[in-house]
């Protein structure tokens, strides 16, 4: 009972990760590796702000979730759509994305150092509960962050124009651009909903585990894992594949060794695209070019 | 039209002087370089400034006190951002490019990596911070100033299982060089004297979240836990630890008895015990008062006791290179073996005595913290 309960806060936080990635991969077909990149630089920058410069916390992530919008939109304006609007392949994108990627990484070493830094907050020092169903008050924080983005997603989706507009290029991208259903704002629109969920799964992490550059490979990794195993594009799918491969996780580390955590994520991937390549709770689709 | 004989020895010469590897400084009536690769950058970085400072320290002090027989000492360090590949790829600059006579260096795997590049230039590989007990065998060219951990496990070993009176302990382990030698020989000793390893988990150097290592720790119920790190994945376990109800006696090698412990697990930090060469920054020795001074002046901040292995290391070079016989590597080897008996140095860090094989056996203590210092517990 209690490793399925530490593991669907652990699940909590990949939820963020991936209804996030599904929601920009779904919508716009792009493999957002750079999705990384926003994950490690809100988690710095909330470092910086509430840490260093002790801002209180709501300003700090406020702040951090401007920034992580302003971050996605910008990858989107400045690199993808020139390179759509040249007719690049996607791999060619993908690329790109993942240059961005990288060059963020290396840009936060240089500015911050190697070292492992950490957020300190009662969040992570206080407990909830007892004996054996005894919980830190921060991952209690996730999953109820967590809960909270995902209902304002929902209702952003289905009760907005441009949340509609999305689910329109999300359910079919060429249709919706044919018809002129979505404008390039609609994109601009995704990245920035999609960076905000991102950051706000930064900052937390940066106060439970710590940062160092190359964490956003952990966003990247588990969110897109999470992502696939639920059925990209569909939130309800993302949400199941994170709980799943949280559960799976804390229970598998268990009972086998914490040794295989990353081989055991991708094995659950694995066995579930054998028997499902769409994902657990998505429609089947054709494939995408990737 | 042909190219004449003068152009042509001028050419030979620019291209054997680009090729041919530079002549080691110690033939030369130059200074004397010496070479570190150290991580200045990547995940080792906080801990390879302190090195890289102990070893400015070191080479200042013995220029300022004149050199080694008039000739100072030129130290060049090489950042190896904390990875093997770059590890290598800067000794070979240091020895065939600056002419480096020793080459300092730490962290077990780049150890054993240089190690062989060392057998093949001839050239002098100081391991003043790897612990693995490997680096024993790693050819005639590497000396060792710092107890393995080999030689820290089995004396912590006998502390557990006597002094603590506890016969089963969980490890928790980094998946390098850094981690496995020193749980292997950790567990051989514990093994011999009739305790138990109830649990070990390994985990690899990108995870900082090992909350389900201590989990299958916590529940084989061991009453001591002993950290196999390194040193920046110390503090974590401790907190991780406290957050799953793991509530054990916390104790530890060298390797992550340093201030990023105490400075990132705080109050978590108190009562860890750990195995250290005699020396700590309150030690009454004057040397170390006078090393630990000078350290603060020149870098504003408090030494670790990797910076005083590095501050060492400069010494050893110094005296090797003063007592040997002529310039040649053998010559060398010869004078760093020399370092031993009645020649032995007294560092801040220990006694540096090298036995046949180049490594050391120094004294020890048990430390505890207190009140977020170490301090002795018991002699060794």
């Amino acid at each position: 009972m209690q490793l399925s309960a530490n593991g669907l806060l652990r699940g909590a936080f990949y939820v963020l990760l991936a209804v996030s990635f599904g929601l920009i991969f779904s919508s716009t077909r792009t493999f957002h590796f750079a999705h990384g990149a926003t994950f490690s630089l809100a988690g710095y920058l909330f470092y910086t702000l509430h840490q260093t410069l002790g801002w209180p916390i709501g300003v700090a992530l406020a702040i951090v979730c401007g920034v992580g919008a302003l971050y996605g939109i910008a990858l989107e304006m400045l690199l993808y759509r020139p390179l759509r609007l040249g007719r690049a392949p996607a791999f060619v994108i993908m690329i790109a994305s993942l240059s961005a990627f990288f060059i963020t990484e290396v840009f936060l070493a240089a500015v911050y150092g190697d070292g492992l830094l950490r957020v300190s907050h009662s969040f992570s020092t206080n407990f909830v509960g007892t004996g054996e169903f005894r919980f830190p008050l921060l991952r209690l924080v996730i999953a109820g962050t967590s809960l909270a983005a995902l209902v304002l997603l929902f209702l952003w989706l289905t009760s907005t124009r441009a949340g509609v507009k999305v689910r329109a290029l999300a359910s079919d991208p060429e249709l919706a651009d044919a018809l002129g259903m979505v404008s390039q704002t609609t994109r601009y629109w995704v990245f920035a909903v999609g960076s905000v969920m991102v950051s706000v799964a930064g900052a937390f992490y940066a106060t439970d585990l710590g940062l160092v550059p190359h964490m956003g490979i952990v966003a990247l990794l588990y969110g897109s894992v999470a992502a696939m195993l639920g059925g990209i594009g569909s939130i309800a799918g993302g949400v199941a594949g994170a709980m799943i491969l949280g559960v799976s996780m804390d229970v598998g580390m268990y009972f086998i060794s914490g040794q295989w955590q990353d081989a055991l994520a991708f094995g659950i991937l694995i066995l579930v695209m054998l028997f499902r390549p769409s994902g657990l709770f998505a429609r089947r689709t054709e494939a995408m070019e990737v | 039209m042909g190219i004449s004989t003068r152009k042509l020895a001028l050419a030979i010469a620019l291209g054997a002087s680009l090729v041919l590897p530079a002549a080691s400084s110690l033939a030369q009536g130059q200074p004397l370089t010496i070479g570190a690769v150290l991580p200045i950058t990547g995940t080792s970085a906080r801990a390879g400034i302190y090195w890289r400072n102990g070893l400015e320290l070191g080479v200042a002090v013995i220029n300022e006190q004149g050199g080694v027989k008039g000739r100072h000492l030129m130290l060049k360090v090489e950042d190896n951002a904390s990875v093997v590949e770059r590890s290598v790829t800067a000794y070979r600059k240091l020895v065939d490019t600056d002419g480096a006579v020793a080459v300092m260096a730490g962290i077990s795997g780049h150890v054993l990596a240089l190690a062989p590049i060392a057998i093949d230039t001839k050239t002098i590989l100081i391991n003043a911070s790897g612990q693995s007990p490997k680096i024993r065998t790693a050819g005639p060219y590497t000396f060792t100033i710092i107890n393995d951990a080999s030689v820290q496990a089995e004396q912590m070993a006998e502390y557990v299982f006597t002094k603590l009176n506890v016969p089963e302990v969980g490890i928790i382990y980094t998946e390098t060089d850094t981690g496995v030698g020193p749980m292997m020989a950790f567990e051989a000793a514990f093994t011999k004297l009739g305790g138990k390893v109830v649990a070990k988990e390994g985990h690899g150097l990108q995870n900082f979240d090992l909350r389900s290592h201590l989990r299958r720790i916590k529940s084989k119920n061991p009453k001591v836990v002993l950290v196999l790190t390194h040193q920046e994945f110390a503090g974590p376990i401790l907190q991780q630890g406290n957050e799953v109800g793991l509530n054990v006696q916390w104790v530890g090698l060298s390797t992550v008895a340093t201030s990023t412990l105490l400075n990132s697990a705080g109050k978590l930090a108190e009562g860890f015990i750990a195995i250290l060469p005699e020396w700590a920054p309150g030690n009454a020795s004057a040397r170390v008062k006078d090393f630990v001074a000078a350290y603060r002046k020149r870098f504003n901040s408090d030494p670790d006791i990797y910076a005083a292995h590095f501050y060492d290391a400069a010494f050893v070079v110094a005296k090797a290179a003063a007592q040997a016989t002529d310039a040649s590597p053998e010559a060398f080897r010869a004078a760093m073996l020399g370092v031993r008996g009645a020649n032995a140095i007294e560092g801040v860090a220990g006694r540096i005595d090298f036995n046949n094989q180049g490594w050391v056996r120094k004294p020890q203590e048990i430390v505890i913290v207190r009140n977020g210092a170490y301090v002795p517990l018991a002699k060794q």
